[in-house]
């Protein structure tokens, strides 16, 4: 852990700015109004909120959520909100210009009161007629963009889409799955064509899997060894808001046997049916025990059959009664087809 | 402790950690979050606070679940305030009931009272959403877990987390210009919790 002499500076002299220092004025501006940044659907709407200073050390945050929400609907009569300590707006109004001309005026208003310019961007404060720099050293405007454009649960299939039709359908991705040419040279030289997957393939595809959802989704995709945890091997977890979410991984199709002289089993979509019923019964187990915090787990289907045909799940019918309770806390994500298209 | 005692002063603390979490704007939490929280404020105690005893470390006992650190007994405790119509469940989580209160004694301890205010403050201003992400990067967890024996975190002055953020206090002081400009241990702990922010969101472990 190292710091530079610049970075100390700049905490140094945060540390002693009032507002800074002001714990309302941080949790207003981190909690609340951040996010109320982040949820507008459309940032061409510009617009600025406004405090007094005695009103900031006076806020009650209980309802000030609500309250925000209605800032918002009234946006469409004003461009400068101000509120009081409990979030009413106690005065509007609409400051013409550009926005260079915008913020002039903004930094004029601010010798009273706290402002807080919601532009295209970001949020800029203002306080005492200037406009303030963001001040992190720890992360950057383009590393909280890029979070931003991570994708929360509800996009969860449209990840997998992209997955499985633009991430693991190019060569430097999918040819970690495959059995090298060499080895299966040395059994059979016609194996060079087929989609033979290498010996144990499901680590690389569990770890591929969440290093993709790390970088697209915005939570902490765990497995196993990361965990301590001596129970599944094949499971990516993670947390959304306090509840707990799995994903099993199988494939489909033929890998190298243990000693790489041979073909394993043909894995075939019996096999997919085997993975619904395991992963149902984990989600029994699970919400029996400790975990009552378990929302959802998936089954992921890597296929690499040489012919694929569509999955039959026959509607669940083999799921034991005993399990269908679970069904609604169950799903199958997109099934991932693996195609060795350039056999070197 | 016995168990009735140990349910009830858990039940106290978990109560004044929702009233105080109330007031910052956050109305309703998860079991699995208040665990998380409370482990929190028992790791990083004696880093705010090391030349006393941590007054979370006899009351509470950490061992890694898949949800993260659980201690057992604040379930009772929950069960205990939801049957005493002082919590209620919502879709969102637990929730203080409107006018609902609960104390063991006439004045809950005014040491915990700055340390949940201290507490609520960091964490709400990251919210619930990231919880888990700082529990899954906190230096004592993540130590626990790649241990081979049974998972039991350790919450004393010597736990791995207070040692980081010894680590991290040292480096920031070697670059200070005087005496003077050395922060306090609470904003030391505020700095840290932005620094692993920044992890979080680079997605890095």
């Amino acid at each position: 852990m190292q710091f530079t002499y610049e970075d100390v500076s700049k905490i140094v002299k945060a540390s002693k700015d009032t507002t800074e220092n002001n714990r309302n004025y941080q949790l207003l501006y981190k909690r609340f109004l951040k996010r109320m940044w982040e949820e507008q659907p459309n940032h061409q709407v510009m617009f600025c909120l406004a405090i007094s200073p005695e009103d900031v050390d006076a806020l009650k945050f209980e309802d000030l959520e609500d309250k925000l929400k209605i800032v918002v609907s009234s946006l469409g009569e004003a461009n400068y909100l101000k509120i009081d300590n409990e979030g009413n707006i106690v005065e509007t109004k609409y400051i013409e210009g550009d926005t260079s001309e915008v913020k002039k005026r903004l930094s004029e208003l601010s010798a009273r009161d706290y402002l807080f310019f919601f532009g295209e961007q970001d949020i800029t404060k203002f306080i005492n007629g200037a406009a303030v720099d963001e001040n992190n050293i720890f992360y950057s405007r383009s590393d909280r963009m890029k979070y931003r454009e991570k994708k929360d649960i509800s996009k969860i299939n449209e990840v997998m889409d992209n997955y499985t039709r633009q991430h693991v359908t190019k060569q430097v991705n999918y040819m970690v799955f495959f059995a090298d040419s060499p080895t299966l040279y040395r059994i059979d030289p016609n194996l060079k064509q087929r989609n033979i997957l290498r010996n144990k393939p499901e680590h690389y595809m569990r770890d591929q899997l969440c290093d993709y959802l790390t970088d697209n989704m915005k939570y902490t995709f765990t497995t196993e060894p990361e965990l301590g945890q001596s129970k599944r091997e094949l499971d990516i977890y993670f947390d959304v808001s306090g509840e707990l979410y799995f994903i099993e991984v199988k494939w489909l199709g033929v890998s190298l046997n243990d000693s790489g002289n041979g073909l394993s089993t043909s894995y075939t979509d019996a096999r997919a049916r085997d993975g619904v019923t395991q992963t149902l019964e984990y989600i029994e187990e699970l919400m029996n025990t400790s975990e009552k915090s378990l929302r959802h787990g998936y089954l992921a289907i890597f296929d690499a059959r040489d012919n694929k045909s569509n999955i039959d799940f026959q509607e669940y019918r083999f799921v034991r009664k005993e399990l269908e309770t679970y069904l609604p806390y169950f799903s199958v994500l997109k099934v991932i087809p693996l195609e060795k298209r350039h056999p070197a | 402790m016995n168990s009735y005692s140990d349910k009830m002063k858990k039940s106290e603390d978990i109560y004044q950690l929702l009233k105080k979490l109330n007031s910052v704007g956050w109305k309703s939490i998860r079991e699995s979050s208040i665990n998380r929280i409370m482990y929190l404020a028992a790791v990083l105690y004696s880093f705010r606070y090391p030349n006393e005893d941590n007054i979370l470390q006899s009351q509470y006992r950490f061992s890694v679940t898949l949800s993260g650190p659980e201690d057992a007994e604040i379930e009772n405790a929950l069960i205990n305030l939801q049957s005493n119509d002082v919590i209620k469940q919502t879709e969102e989580g637990y929730q203080i009931c409107p006018g609902a209160e609960f104390a063991l004694t006439e004045q809950f301890n005014d040491k915990k009272q700055q340390w949940f205010d201290d507490i609520a403050y960091i964490i709400a201003i990251y919210g619930e959403d990231k919880i888990y992400d700082f529990i899954f990067r906190d230096p004592e967890y993540r130590e626990t877990l790649q241990g081979n024996s049974v998972y039991n975190l350790n919450i004393g002055c010597d736990n791995a987390t207070v040692k980081f953020l010894n680590t991290f206090k040292d480096a920031f002081e070697e670059k200070i210009q005087t005496k003077e400009d050395a922060l306090d241990n609470r904003q030391y702990l505020e700095l840290y919790f932005e620094y692993v922010f920044g992890k979080i969101l680079r997605g890095e472990k």
